[in-house]
């Protein structure tokens, strides 16, 4: 776990003394210096003024609090190379102890050898991204949180006093016997509860074993805030606490770990290739398939890319994937050099396999009868897939017919992949729904336009309107069709439902709809908004072009 | 030999080895490619789809419009009416191929699905990619030529390039998916699509612009649309132009036989293949020229200069 990251990422950035401070009106004190710094005098804590004459050399900065969570859920995302569970831990204000994350190792540990190795390996990845870092591990959060920062200083087995010694490792059910030794903040409590507990000369956790059963655990409810039996209990795991990961957790995962990073963009082809072989076999082993694939590139120093692709329908097949893959590969940028890969699968779904065509000939099976809707939809899944990449998801749609009488509710696009699929019974005429037919434009404006119209009669069709600025006379015309309108969802009504004001007239809820035939030879669909009323002229608007 | 001027191709025996050598190699080069037309995608172009109309038919090299190539329509007018002859035609490729689908690419407007029932195209087999420029649309059309189960690709390109547009061509090829390329849809009322002459690799290349349905004083065209199709170029036929009624929901005369066919009505009709209702797709007839000289018969198509 690295301390505090506003002082690691500065020790990445120079070797040189510097600090970044944080303060309110005039008490400006340091947050964190560097080790160059701190070798100077520097401490945080200190007011700025103290650093300064101390090291006359020191750069100083402001502290950033939201770059310093930004650059933690970074390494959160990073560390997902070790497992697929992380989640960082904040510096809170008041307490003691730095920035930290949290890694779920239940079931990864083996991959690097044992618990010890692998704490080694994070600790070793960590110092070549320049972080200072230490690890505790320990069947609960709370405990391995105590144990990473204060394990090392204070239990008797672990590390030496610089804090850089191996990992402080809690043996399975030892996490008491492991904390009793570390002073009362390692259970992440704040100053003020650790002063409380200080006056009553509870310093070490191990003080306080005594209290918490029987009356004593009533006691220290009494005395102090609920947090403290809380994170004690947690600790000890008598309660549970989770770690909620940032992201979801695959079902499926496949990673590979280069021996150097590496800078070839060959690379990361061929390490998707090997990992894409690996799961797409696993997946296939169980009957299973993925509709969400995430292909993570871990770089040296701390950072993470991530490609994702999606696919219309559960897909375990190793060709079209990497097809997909190779549409995105590029987007990965080697920078300093890549050192670790992981391929993760989510949505998984069992696979649905078909019959193929017995024994067809090229082109006879298609050229006998219409195609299945379901054959259509596996036709079309790839095509869908390979737009999907390319253009992403919001603009490759299929249209959805919707029973509603609303010219622009009466079809949307619905993302490709989600759209009902065509094997899937049709549903059947809503009733009082009209079928799709001839008397529908072929483009329809995403909006009415407005456009400034004559008619020979108030309520009959227009003889010329103006559209854009062209002025088109009618030669002939088709209608009225009249749509009435969801008089529901009209402003005036919306807005204020609670009131008990009337509906809004209905002739105001109403279209009329003429397909009209230009001189020019073009069609339109036009319609006059509301009845025809005396007072007020009417409105015509445009609303789509037939062919 | 030093001094002599050398000699003409023809007039030695070197000459007429060169010249079978290349006559072979040619009749191989069209080996490989009339293999490659049809082992492409294991799905041989069937044959050209027709207007139904033997005017037209006959007048177009090959009896109609060849499947598994690229026709380029160039929008008269603000577009509308190219729409509906590349939907005209995409339901007629439906019909002879036995595939349904649709893959529309470009940047504009999209289509609208209650729309193409008029034409007899399931709406729920339109597949829709909004495009950001034409580089990613000619990607897109590229793609579905992948597909088999598309009964055509309709694109919406401001310019058919050379390179883009032969790949494409070879593409529609290969896979035996018909191409068809809509240029200046919407790009205003006034001046429809420029002819470029830039792009050869189109099979065929038709500007159409939209009439008024029924001549005046003539009988009442319905629900029709007219349409006015310049045949520009295209198999080293004669330019030509033809003024075109499509009548919604009427099957053509030619093709129905007695006790199959569509439905008359537009009813919500399931056909067996479990897909939306289905509307009659209409029929193209051919109009007699508006009175006044306004498209003579045979008129050849004027060559359009820009603007």
């Amino acid at each position: 776990m690295p301390p505090g990251t506003p002082r690691a990422e500065a020790a990445r950035v120079s070797k040189a003394p510097f600090a970044v401070w944080t303060g309110t009106g005039s008490r400006l004190a340091i947050a964190a210096a560097t080790r160059a710094a701190e070798a100077a005098g520097v401490r945080a804590g200190q007011s700025l003024a103290d650093a300064r004459a101390l090291a006359p050399a020191l750069r100083t900065q402001p502290a950033d609090a939201d770059a310093d969570t930004r650059a933690l859920e970074r390494l959160a995302a990073w560390c997902r190379r070790f497992s697929p569970w992380t989640a960082p831990v904040p510096a809170e204000a008041g307490l003691p102890g730095e920035a930290g994350l949290w890694l779920e190792i239940t079931g990864c540990a083996h991959l690097a050898g044992g618990e010890e190795a692998m704490a080694a390996a994070i600790t070793d990845a960590f110092a070549r991204a320049g972080f200072t870092a230490r690890a505790g591990i320990a069947g609960t959060p709370g405990a391995a949180h105590g144990l990473a920062r204060f394990g090392a200083r204070f239990g008797a087995r672990f590390g030496d006093s610089n804090g850089n010694g191996p990992a402080a490792i809690a043996p399975a059910g030892g996490e008491a016997a492991a904390l009793a030794p570390l002073p009362v903040a390692a259970l992440r409590l704040d100053a003020g509860l650790c002063e409380g507990l200080d006056a009553l000369g509870l310093r070490r956790v191990g003080d306080l074993y005594p209290l918490i059963e029987g009356s004593g655990r009533a006691a220290l409810a009494r005395r102090f805030p609920a947090l403290l039996l809380e994170r004690i209990d947690a600790a000890l795991g008598r309660r549970f606490e989770p770690i909620s990961p940032g992201r979801e957790r695959p079902r499926f995962a496949t990673r590979l770990t280069l021996p150097e990073p590496a800078r070839a963009e060959t690379v990361v082809a061929r390490a998707c290739e090997r990992l894409v072989a690996e799961l797409a076999s696993r997946l296939a082993a169980q009957g299973l398939g993925a509709r969400r694939f995430v292909f993570t590139a871990f770089d040296a120093g701390g950072g993470s890319q991530r490609v994702v692709i999606g696919t219309a329908r559960a897909l375990a097949a190793e060709r079209p994937l990497l097809r997909l893959f190779a549409l995105k590969l590029g987007r990965i940028d080697p920078g300093p050099g890549i050192d670790g890969f992981c391929l993760e699968a989510f949505e998984t779904a069992p696979l649905t396999l078909r019959q193929e065509r017995f024994a067809a000939a090229p082109g006879e099976g298609d050229a006998e009868a219409d195609e299945s809707g379901a054959d259509a939809d596996a036709a079309l899944a790839p095509l869908i897939d390979r737009l999907h990449g390319r253009l992403g998801r919001r603009r490759v749609g299929r249209i959805a017919l919707r029973p509603n009488h609303l010219p622009e509710r009466a079809a949307a696009v619905a993302a490709a992949d989600r759209a009902p699929a065509l094997a899937s019974p049709s549903p059947g005429p809503h009733p009082g729904s009209r079928p799709p037919g001839p008397d529908r434009p072929v483009r329809l404006l995403p909006k009415p336009e407005r456009v400034e119209a004559m008619a020979e009669v108030p309520d009959g069709p227009p003889v010329w309107f103006r559209w854009r600025g062209l002025r088109h006379r009618v030669v002939r015309v088709l209608g009225p069709e009249r749509i009435a309108l969801d008089w529901w969802t009209l402003p005036g009504w919306q807005a204020n439902p609670a009131s008990p004001a009337q509906p809004p007239a209905l002739g105001a809820a109403i279209r009329d709809y003429y397909r009209v035939e230009t001189e020019a030879g073009t069609r339109f669909w036009i319609y006059r908004a509301g009845l025809h009323r005396a007072d007020a002229p009417a409105q015509w608007f445009l609303h789509g072009m037939f062919p | 030999m030093t001094g002599e001027p050398s000699p003409l191709p023809s007039a030695s025996p070197q000459g007429d080895a060169r010249r079978e050598a290349i006559a072979r190699l040619k009749a191989k080069i069209a080996r490989i490619e009339a293999a490659g037309a049809t082992a492409g995608s294991g799905t041989p172009a069937p044959g050209p789809v027709t207007f139904g109309i033997a005017a037209i038919d006959g007048h177009l090299p090959g009896g109609g419009l060849a499947t598994g190539a690229v026709h380029e329509i160039i929008a008269g007018d603000d577009g509308m009416a190219a729409t509906g002859f590349a939907l005209a035609l995409t339901s007629r490729l439906a019909a002879l191929t036995k595939r349904r689908a649709l893959l529309w690419c470009g940047q504009g407007l999209p289509l609208y699905g209650p729309g193409l029932a008029g034409f007899g195209l399931d709406p729920a087999r339109l597949l829709v990619a909004r495009c950001a420029a034409d580089k990613e649309a000619l990607w897109a059309m590229e793609e579905g030529l992948a597909a088999p189960a598309l009964a055509a690709v309709l694109g919406e390109v401001t310019a058919l390039d050379g390179l883009a547009g032969r790949r494409l061509a070879l593409a529609a090829r290969q896979s035996g998916v018909t191409v068809l390329v809509l240029r200046g849809v919407l790009r205003g009322m006034l001046h429809g699509g420029t002819e470029k002459e830039a792009s050869t690799v189109a099979a065929t290349r038709w500007r159409v612009r939209g009439l008024p349905a029924a001549a005046p004083g003539g009988e009442d065209a319905g629900d029709g649309y007219g349409w006015r199709l310049d045949f520009l170029r295209g198999g080293g036929a004669l330019p030509r132009s033809w003024r075109v009624l499509w009548r919604p929901g009427r099957a053509a005369p030619r093709e129905r036989t007695a006790g199959e066919g569509w439905p008359e009505d537009h009813g919500w009709e399931n056909d067996d293949t479990g897909g939306a209702p289905l509307a009659p797709p209409g029929a193209l007839s051919l109009a007699p020229p508006l009175p006044g000289g306004a498209l003579p018969e045979g008129e050849h198509a004027s060559r359009h200069a820009a603007g």
